[in-house]
């Protein structure tokens, strides 16, 4: 348990340090010593915390993707619930992330008036969402307020931000008071949504604006010390992906370890960037210390998009009858998903490149790390193909540190 | 199409997209030749009169096409002053129907003045006859009925013009899927005037690779040319289209990402690995790249790879010098076998 | 000749087509239906110019057809609230093709960018539009009898150009159309210092016309009697915009150009004087004209045998000076400066100017030192220069000519060569010095 890999930390050692020895300085030993350390801490924390609040056990820790998990162990998915004003788009923020609607289609959704469950099948997280209509009196004291907040994580307030936004805010500012007396446990993330189509310089304004507004009242009422984070969103482009990626982040015990990990890697192989993506959902559970720019988020989302496409086409042989007649494409996303569950069990972990450059400089890289978690890599320049092996097997070194931290 | 037409080695071949106003031409032909995103369409204006453009593929075939405005004065002066000039020597008519129009009489008349034209300059010419705008039919089997109704309207109309039922062909498409990939791929492969030969020369090379797929295509557009199976049937006999979709988005998530134009990006390599299959995407010709589908087999990817590299300048002696089939296969048999073992 | 002018736009379903038209029927818009239909041209010919590409649009352009000359200018608007994102249209003006179509150029822009403004500020010409309700079948019949604003603006534009070569058309109370035909006429010669202005036409009011500052602040000071650098410092304006702006005036033909009226001046009467004394509404009006203000009544007008001997005595010869001493009696009631000015203007009285003529000296003598002026006749070109110099300044008279239009007209008024170096010698006399 101290060192989990520790022999096959030195094995490169061996071999490999004669040849170049910068990239092999055992660049995972203290890390994952340290981080292992902060990840039992972790548990044993929430651990306790779950022993005093049961009510409140927020965060899943505990999957070990390749062995289904005992339906009861579900309950301890990362879950939030979506609440603002009518017609601000948490119907259409729910479907598009967690249920994959095309954001066009989200156009023509009717207005919601029961909480709305959704769950998401087949990814890495099993996050499970539920959507709260506004008129629903949630906050009152006679309102049965456990059912909704007993066993959440974070609560996600959406504000219209191409609409009047002040009453969203006072209803907003209620909220964050009752969860600080009552939930004190669960995050609250803001969304300031729809800001497709706005200017660059309202839309930050609005930003400024809304955030400056709500931690003044909160600090009024002496809830100051709250911290509340905030995410321009709008599902027409990856933003709301991004966002909900920070939201499940933080719901993670194990995230510290993950970019502790991954900055390592980075590091000593030269890489740009790296983001580990629930390959499903698109929401990245960790990435780098590096400064995170949207548009990398951007092209590792498409290029997911890409290679689980490709996949899907030509990786039918696996199966066991593979379907005679062709499948509807109305049906195309749980295809896929029993797909991959067949190919991941060939046995052989699946890998992509994608190279630019004649020369091999700057490619980026996806390697699987479970069939519903990969790495993706935007290597940066002089991460040439010569290193390549070095670059495959420190990447083999983190998918094994990974694959453990979720196992325990 | 019989090996007389494809032997003719025309320079240029003349497309023509017409159809009534509104059906999508410049639509598509944006999205298809000048990589538009389908949501950026909206922005385009009507097209006056005709628009001109030349895309080049596989080296000497180059398309003309002529993008002609649907609106009734163009149409009428396309069947008077200008009906020699617009309908002589016409390879292909892609002809656009929108099928949530509100006059669907009109436009069968308006098809038929025009296939009558053509009958009349260019007897021997293709016939494509899109249903464009599918998305806007909720159902499938709404969907279907209504290609049907009016894919067996339409083929009267041609009969009673004079087109052999061989000449006519029917597509359902829409700028929101992979449908209009594969009208426009048939259309290609019908253009493609040594089809045959490429496909011999894929054909040979995928038996070299032990490969379970091989298909070309065009960096541009992402359109299909041509492709060889072997082995079992693939289940998904709409692969093609879905590839041409989904090259299509990467370039522009990579321009995008790069800040270039889209027309500019194209990667050098594209390989992917699992446990299924390895796939594998390279340049092989000038305009074309190549894609390989073989078994899980990390050795035989590798020398799969290299093959490819040696077979491209076999590719590119047919872009540029039309040789008889045999002669320029035998080249590349000798290489390749040698190093496939 | 404006022959017809129409309205075309670029229809989203229908493509090209003439909406509007005055006067109806000159176009042929339909070439299926009735042939025996007489028009000016058929639209078909032309109408891939009038609606072009709209990478060519915002443009003038100029088609011939059928002895026709086509002028136009397509207007292309780029909107997402239009259909297919665009609204193009054309103003086209059908003329002879032997017209100049230089004069016409400024007119089609105007209109063009005027149709637009009407579009781009109040939606005009969308809102204006029967095409939309129409069918196809009926769409002859249907916009010959559409009465628009616009056909009643079309039918008033070629009515007014062509009968008066200008027009004000209204479509509301904010949106007017002003359109004149330039003639092209040559540039009067430029407005000098001591050119004197007289309007000749009265200009509009003040409250129709202020965009013209320099004129607004000239305009009072206009009066036949101060030159062009008095009146520039009366109203505080820079001469040069003052020149400019009578320039224009004259250009117009709302105000002539004077000399300064000076006693030393010499006129005389021309053949249109004649004329002149037939025609007894113009010596009456005369008569009204030139009576001195102060006795500006009804009794004391002045005697049209006055007026017309005046004139008269009015010779090559006489100054003004002479003239007003020697008929001091007739002329007590009469403003002697109006009396002249009229003339001139009515150009019955013309204007003897005296030249210096440079006569060439063998030899270029060297100007003497003394001061004292030299008898010697080959330096008298020189001092005949200065002399003129002197006098000009003083009088407000015309500098001296060139040599050669002095030379080519030597032989015209050689008769008057003799005064003037009489006149000369008495003025290098009396020059103090």
């Amino acid at each position: 348990m101290r060192t989990l890999f520790s022999d096959k930390i030195h094995a490169p050692c061996s071999p490999a340090a004669e040849l170049r020895p910068d990239p092999f300085e055992l660049p995972f030993q203290s890390s994952l010593h340290s981080s292992r350390s902060a990840s039992v801490v972790n548990n044993w924390l929430t651990q306790q915390f779950q022993n005093e609040l049961p009510s409140t056990n927020e965060t899943s820790y505990t999957h070990g993707a390749p062995n289904p998990l005992p339906p009861m162990r579900r309950k301890a998915n990362p879950r939030f619930v979506f609440m603002g004003m009518r017609r601000c788009g948490k119907s259409s923020v729910q479907k598009v992330v967690v249920q994959k609607l095309p954001p066009a289609d989200s156009l023509y959704l009717e207005p919601t008036y029961k909480v709305e469950h959704a769950t998401m099948h087949g990814s890495f997280l099993h996050f499970e969402s539920a959507e709260i209509p506004t008129q629903l009196p949630v906050l009152s004291p006679s309102y049965d307020h456990a059912s909704i907040f007993s066993n959440i994580g974070a609560v996600i307030w959406i504000i219209d931000s191409q609409d009047e936004y002040f009453s969203s805010i006072s209803e907003l500012l209620r909220t964050a008071v009752f969860l600080a007396k009552n939930y004190p446990s669960i995050n609250l993330d803001v969304f300031i949504h729809k800001t497709d189509g706005l200017s660059e310089e309202y839309k930050y304004d609005t930003f400024r604006e809304v955030r400056q507004r709500v931690q003044d009242e909160l600090s009024d009422v002496g809830y100051g010390h709250r911290s509340i984070s905030y995410y321009q969103t709008s599902i027409f482009d990856h933003s709301i992906f991004e966002a909900m990626s920070k939201v499940v982040q933080k719901l993670l015990p194990q995230l510290p370890s993950l970019e502790t990990l991954l900055t390592k890697l980075c590091a000593t192989c030269r890489i740009q960037k790296a983001y580990l993506f629930d390959t499903v959902s698109k929401i990245y559970i960790a990435t780098d210390a590096s400064p995170t720019l949207l548009k990398d988020y951007e092209v590792c989302s498409d290029y997911v998009d890409v290679i689980v496409d490709i996949k899907q086409l030509y990786g039918w042989q696996e199966q066991v009858g593979a379907p005679s007649t062709s499948p509807p494409q109305q049906q195309e996303q749980q295809e896929e998903d029993e797909q991959r569950q067949n190919s991941s069990d060939a046995g052989l972990i699946g890998e992509s490149i994608v190279t630019y450059d004649k020369t091999g400089d700057g490619y980026m890289f996806a390697r699987e790390v479970n069939d519903s978690l990969s790495l993706i890599c935007i290597m940066g320049k002089g991460s040439s193909v010569e290193k390549r092996v070095l670059i495959d097997y420190n990447v083999d070194v983190f998918v094994d540190a990974v694959v453990k931290i979720f196992q325990v | 199409m019989s090996s007389s037409e494809r032997g003719k080695r025309q320079k240029q071949r003349k497309v023509l997209l017409m159809g009534r106003s509104g059906a999508g031409k410049s639509s598509m032909r944006s999205i298809i030749f000048s990589n538009y995103v389908a949501k950026d369409v909206r922005r385009l204006g009507a097209t006056v009169d005709v628009e001109h453009s030349n895309i080049k593929f596989m080296g000497n075939l180059m398309l003309n096409l002529w993008d002609c405005g649907g609106q009734d004065a163009f149409v009428e002066s396309y069947l008077t002053n200008q009906r020699s000039h617009v309908f002589t020597s016409v390879a292909v008519l892609i002809f656009v129907f929108d099928i949530s129009s509100s006059e669907p009489a009109a436009d069968l008349l308006s098809f038929a003045s025009t296939i009558r034209a053509l009958h009349e300059f260019s007897p021997n010419s293709k016939v494509f006859v899109l249903f464009h705008k599918m998305d806007l039919i909720p159902s499938v089997e709404q969907k279907t009925t209504v290609f049907r109704d009016r894919a067996a309207e339409v083929r009267n109309t041609c009969e009673a013009e004079g087109f052999v039922p061989g000449q006519v062909d029917f597509s359902a498409t829409s700028i929101w899927d992979q449908s209009l990939y594969r009208a426009w791929t048939q259309v290609i492969y019908f253009l493609v005037p040594n089809a045959a030969t490429i496909e011999a020369m894929l054909q040979k090379l995928a038996d070299i690779l032990d490969a379970k797929e091989l298909f070309l295509y065009e960096r541009t557009t992402c359109l299909i040319v041509t492709h060889v199976s072997r082995g079992p049937e693939n289940p998904y006999p709409d692969r093609f289209e879905r590839l041409s979709s989904i090259l299509k988005s990467h370039k522009h998530s990579m321009a995008k990402h790069t800040g270039v134009m889209a027309s500019e990006v194209s990667f050098a390599e594209m390989q992917i690995k699992t446990g299924a299959f390895m796939f594998f995407i390279t340049r092989l010709t000038e305009n074309t790249n190549i894609a390989v589908v073989m078994p899980s087999n990390e050795g035989a990817f590798n020398v799969a790879r290299i093959n490819v590299q040696l077979a491209r300048k076999e590719f590119a002696h047919l872009d540029i010098v039309e040789k008889k089939g045999k002669e320029v296969q035998r080249v590349p048999k000798e290489d390749l076998e040698a190093l496939s073992d | 000749m404006l022959r017809a002018i129409f309205y075309a736009r670029f229809h989203p379903e229908r493509g090209p087509c003439i909406l509007h038209q005055s006067p109806p029927d000159a176009i042929i818009s339909d070439t299926t239906s009735n042939h025996q239909q007489q028009g000016l041209l058929s639209f078909a010919d032309v109408s891939p110019y009038v609606i072009p590409a709209h990478e060519i649009c915002n443009a003038a352009l100029s088609v011939c057809s059928n002895g026709l000359r086509l002028l136009g200018f397509p207007v292309s608007l780029e909107d997402a609230k239009y259909a297919r994102n665009r609204f193009a249209f054309n103003v086209c003006y059908v003329l002879d093709d032997d017209v100049e179509p230089r004069a016409w150029g400024a007119v089609v822009r105007k209109t063009a960018c005027f149709f637009q403004a009407l579009e781009e500020e109040s939606g005009l010409l969308q809102a204006g539009d029967p095409v939309e309700d129409l069918k196809l079948t009926s769409e002859n019949e249907n916009h010959a009898n559409y009465a628009s604003w616009i056909d009643k603006l079309l039918h008033q534009i070629v009515d007014d150009l062509n009968s008066y070569g200008e027009t004000c058309a209204r479509v509301d109370s904010t949106h007017v159309l002003n359109l004149r035909l330039p003639t092209l006429r040559p540039r009067p010669a430029p407005v000098e210092a001591w050119h004197v202005p007289l309007l000749t036409r009265p200009l509009p009011d003040a409250d129709r016309w202020t965009c013209d500052l320099v004129l607004q602040q000239i305009r009072p000071h206009i009066d036949g009697v101060k030159h062009v650098q008095r009146i520039a410092e009366l109203a505080d304006v820079e001469p040069i915009s003052v020149k400019k702006a009578i320039g224009e005036l004259v250009y117009h033909r709302h105000a002539i150009i004077l000399d300064t009226f000076h006693f030393q001046a010499i006129y005389a009467v021309t053949d249109a004087f004649a004329y002149f004394v037939e025609n007894q509404d113009m010596v009456d009006e005369c008569c009204a004209y030139v009576a001195a203000p102060r006795v500006l009544s009804s009794t004391s007008i002045p005697q049209s045998s006055t007026i017309i001997a005046l004139y008269r005595a009015l010779s090559i010869g006489t100054t003004l000076q002479e003239l007003s001493l020697s008929h001091a009696d007739q002329l007590h009631n009469i403003d002697i400066r109006r009396l002249i000015t009229y003339g001139v203007i009515k150009r019955f009285l013309r204007r003897i100017h005296k030249y210096a003529l440079s006569i060439e000296s063998q030899a270029s003598t060297p100007r003497p030192s003394n001061g004292s002026f030299a008898t010697n006749p080959n330096s008298l070109p020189r001092n005949a220069d200065q002399a003129w110099k002197t006098a000009a300044l003083s009088s407000g008279w015309p500098t001296p000519p060139t040599a050669d239009t002095a030379a080519s007209r030597a032989g015209k008024e050689s008769h008057e060569d003799q005064d003037q170096d009489g006149l000369l010698e008495a003025f290098l006399d009396v020059r103090p010095k």
